[in-house]
């Protein structure tokens, strides 16, 4: 029996803090094969996804396998990708991202003041829960109330305590609630855009108390029609949903949705082989590639995080820019993702996913390149480190694929693995007792969210970087929202990181749905956030 | 009275026997590294204040000795077994009861299927010993058992559900199900098969050697001379006599089994104790992980009471020992 603790939840201790703009990746704790998920809600991950084509379907039924058990279908709580598949299913953000960009979704407007710190937003109207409770805005001022409750728990409660307070100018039935926030934030909207944002029904938590866990009651596409842990989760249409597609069709597509967990990932593969399930979703590289191989459809989800290699900025040899620039022109990315990924990855040069409004593909970050990597290392007369991460099988097989790479432009390097509970206690601790140390970083589509890994004295700034240009740059990134005058910003960090390396990025994790095309249309674009899930309200079975 | 007496003994060395389990359990989940109010709390667990208050929401500030007085009292008194906090706040004991009917299935099937087929192929083989049909079945058992379960596993579902399309590669149908008995039977099939292989070739080598002790017994001779047909001699006479050791291990095995096979479980992807006990030690859903070993104790504690019951059965000296 194999137990080892979630990547993701070390995942999540980085969401909030970390970290780059250049070019930067790592890996902090293997990979999960099952169980990933654990972002949390200050920000949203951006995706690349493949663009869906075919025309959809209304009516039929699909069979969806996920790698692991769900958690919680709590609002605020769900994060692995079993648990966002469901609650995306039951219930409905207040924004949500299309093509990148943030809109409102449950609600029908959200406008920020001036300052950006009080924020207005207006809901839809005629919106009901599955138990025909109204949306109004005392449904959502419950919500919040119930997401910074000590007694609720929630992973979210430090982000939505920005909320300072909530106030409704029409009355608890009216459709307007007024947010004021502890201080001003661009990045509401994209807070109401994960988790935190899923609205549940207060009829039901007001009847159910801790037991809404197990029966939520959302205003999404499904209804929740079964719930047996271990066994399945049955979602069937909700006939009052409000939502239809571009062509006017009601949603959601699908009559019922089954999602089963199956955690053999050669057996999903088996499954979907003979026709026990349609689609499943999956972390795991090596099983996207051998579904490929058997002639399923994979639609990969990359760019929500990726593997990087911090460096010390503050100790020898690191602190001298050109080992960094060294290491970064060493390392063949291509390589890595053939003996470690199959091949299925992308190379990330980095802190944004390539499909992020924000992403500078011209920011001169190092790639491949032995010359100048032996150039470098001969003018600094060698370059001897070690490079320390945690024992896992893929951890160990970057590790030494990048000792190789470096021995061949003459570094010496000295490989060290650590438990993973003491090892990210000792990244985390900023006492700077490392040189080189492999972690995974989460990327978002709100750009703030670089802000503390490159800040200098930042707690979340793992890597001792100091540059003040960076500093101001990110600081007043964060003052506007105008997005050309955040992009020039952003990509000017990004050239100045391409040229400082603070950090390596590595490859973009990927995540894949699987599916049977005979009986599956192309599901749509992965969610922001959320490791590979998908709304399950647009996914439609071919032929109905 | 002597027998009410001895029985009730050995009920409350039981009793104690699950406490100390039970106790020890609540020990050992504490010791696992990582803790619930990190996986719940996620990026917030470093927020002092709200580890507090959910500490407390859990009960878990309290004295370690007040806890589990707290746990064990409310399993005797209300068969309250907790929250699985990280199990969307189902109670422990309704995963539980979830859980069992799958686990319990594969137990009796493959149990009773293998005793079935070993009971007949042993006596075969002690019969014969050393001719070709014992050397054929002994080492057909020898093979079984070195075949590690996972890979009889893969190598079934590849040729019953892969290759001829006969039988579901994985999942559990219920008997109450829509499709009824008939899928419920070929959803366990193969894990089911897996089992059986294990088990009957462990039970035939076993009930094979004692068998072929108690057939160069005195009084085994004496009925072969008294013309008693093999049947009769290998069925009346030597059966009973040669199956303790058989009767040992099988009802470890019930103990055992009751905790899931995890690997097939998990392979098979069936909702059962053991894929339970898997998941709710990774989501260090503590009490989840404290009811699954509580409920295999417990099972273990009583199969033994039981085993050591049927002795006497079979035995008339250990019923006489039992009343000195």
């Amino acid at each position: 029996m194999q137990v080892r603790t979630p990547w993701y939840r070390f995942l999540a201790l980085l969401l909030g803090l970390v970290l780059i703009a250049a070019a930067c990746g790592g890996d902090d704790s293997g990979e999960a094969g099952g169980d990933d998920g654990g972002t949390d809600d200050s920000g949203e991950e951006t995706t690349t996804t493949e663009e869906p084509e075919g025309t959809p379907v209304k009516g039929g039924e699909l069979v969806f396998a996920t790698e692991s058990d769900v958690a919680t279908l709590e609002p605020g709580k769900a994060a692995q990708p079993s648990d966002k598949l469901i609650t995306l299913g039951i219930f409905d953000p207040l924004t949500t991202y299309v093509d990148g960009e943030i809109v409102p979704n449950l609600a029908e407007s959200l406008e920020g003041s001036d300052d950006l710190t009080t924020w207005t937003m207006t809901l839809r109207e005629g919106v009901t829960f599955h138990d025909e409770t109204p949306l109004n805005a005392d449904a959502v001022v419950k919500h919040f109330e119930r997401m910074v409750d000590p007694a609720f728990a929630c992973p979210c409660a430090g982000s939505v305590g920005i909320i300072g307070s909530m106030e409704m100018p029409d009355g608890p039935e009216g459709l307007t609630v007024v947010f004021t926030l502890t201080g001003p934030s661009v990045s509401f909207p994209d807070l109401l855009a994960g988790s935190s944002g899923y609205v549940e029904s207060p009829t039901a938590v007001a009847a159910l108390g801790d037991g809404f866990a197990n029966a939520p009651v959302g205003t999404g596409p499904f209804k929740l029609a079964e719930f047996t842990p271990g066994e399945r989760v049955v979602l069937e249409a909700y006939e009052g949903y409000w939502q239809t597609d571009d062509d006017g069709v009601q949603l959601p597509y699908l009559d019922r949705l089954t999602v089963v967990p199956i955690p053999d990932s050669g057996q999903r593969v088996t499954a979907l082989q003979t026709g026990e399930i349609d689609i499943f979703q999956t972390a795991d590289s090596a099983t996207v590639a051998s579904a490929e191989e058997e002639g399923f459809a994979a639609q990969k989800i990359s760019g929500s995080s990726s593997t990087i290699i911090l460096l010390n900025n503050a100790k020898p040899p690191f602190d001298d820019v050109r080992a960094r620039q060294a290491l970064a022109y060493a390392i063949n990315k291509d390589v890595i993702n053939d003996r470690v990924y199959e091949g299925v990855r992308e190379a990330s040069y980095s802190g944004f996913a390539t499909d992020s409004p924000y992403y500078n593909p011209d920011a001169g970050t190092p790639q491949y390149d032995p010359e100048k990597a032996q150039e470098l290392v001969d003018e600094l007369g060698g370059l001897d480190f070690t490079l320390v991460c945690i024992p896992t099988p893929e951890a160990d097989g970057i590790l030494q694929l990048v000792k190789q790479m470096g021995e061949q432009v003459g570094m010496n390097i000295t490989l060290e693995t650590q438990e993973q509970g003491a090892y990210v206690n000792r990244i985390f601790s900023k006492n700077g007792d490392y040189e080189a140390a492999c972690f995974r970083s989460a990327h978002f589509i709100e750009p703030d969210a670089i802000r503390p890994g490159l800040t200098t004295d930042d707690p979340g700034n793992l890597v001792f970087y100091s540059n003040s240009e960076v500093d101001q740059l990110l600081e007043e990134a964060r003052q506007t929202d105008d997005v050309e005058e955040r992009k020039e910003k952003y990509f000017r960090v990004q050239e100045i990181t391409g040229e400082e390396v603070p950090l390596i990025t590595s490859l973009y994790d990927l995540f894949g749905n699987v599916y049977n095309a005979d009986k599956v249309g192309p599901p749509p674009p992965g969610e922001p956030n959320s490791l590979g899930a998908i709304k399950p309200g647009f996914l439609y079975a071919v032929g109905g | 009275m002597q027998i009410v007496r001895t029985v009730l003994e050995r009920v409350a060395k039981l009793v104690i026997v699950v406490l100390i389990v039970s106790f020890l359990t609540f020990l050992l989940t504490k010791l696992l590294p990582g803790d619930l109010t990190a996986t719940l709390l996620g990026p917030e667990a470093s927020n002092p204040e709200a580890v507090a208050a959910l500490e407390a929401e859990l009960g878990l500030d309290k004295p370690m000795l007040v806890q589990y007085w707290d746990y064990i009292s409310g399993v005797v008194t209300d068969f309250d077994l907790g929250t699985a906090y990280a199990t969307s706040n189902f109670p422990v004991k309704d995963l539980l009861t979830s859980r069992l009917p799958a686990t319990i299935q594969l137990m009796l099937m493959a149990q009773v299927i293998s005793l079935a087929i070993s009971v007949p192929l042993a006596m075969l083989s002690a019969y014969r010993a050393n001719s070709l049909t014992d050397r054929s079945i002994t080492a057909g058992a020898f093979g079984l058992i070195s075949v590690p379960s996972f890979a009889m596993a893969v190598f079934l579902v590849y040729l019953f559900s892969l290759q001829l399309d006969l039988l579901p590669a994985l999942g559990y149908k219920r008997i109450t199900g829509p499709d009824g008995i008939g899928a419920n039977l070929r959803s366990v099939a193969l894990p089911v098969a897996v089992l059986v292989a294990g088990l009957t070739a462990v039970y035939t080598r076993l009930l094979r050697s004692d068998l072929i002790a108690t057939l160069q017994e005195d009084f085994i001779l004496m009925a072969r001379s008294k013309g008693l047909p093999t049947w009769h001699i290998l069925l009346r006479h030597a059966l009973r006599p040669s199956s303790f050791s058989l009767l040992t291990v099988f009802g470890i095995n019930f103990g055992s089994l009751i905790g899931g096979s995890v690997i097939l479980e998990y392979f098979f992807s069936i909702p059962g104790v053991g894929l339970l006990a898997v998941e709710s030690i990774g989501k260090r859903d503590y009490l989840a992980v404290q009811g699954v070993v509580l409920l295999i104790a417990v099972a273990f504690v009583v199969v033994n009471f039981l085993v050591d019951t049927l002795y006497a059965v079979l035995d008339p000296r250990v019923r006489r020992a039992g009343a000195r």
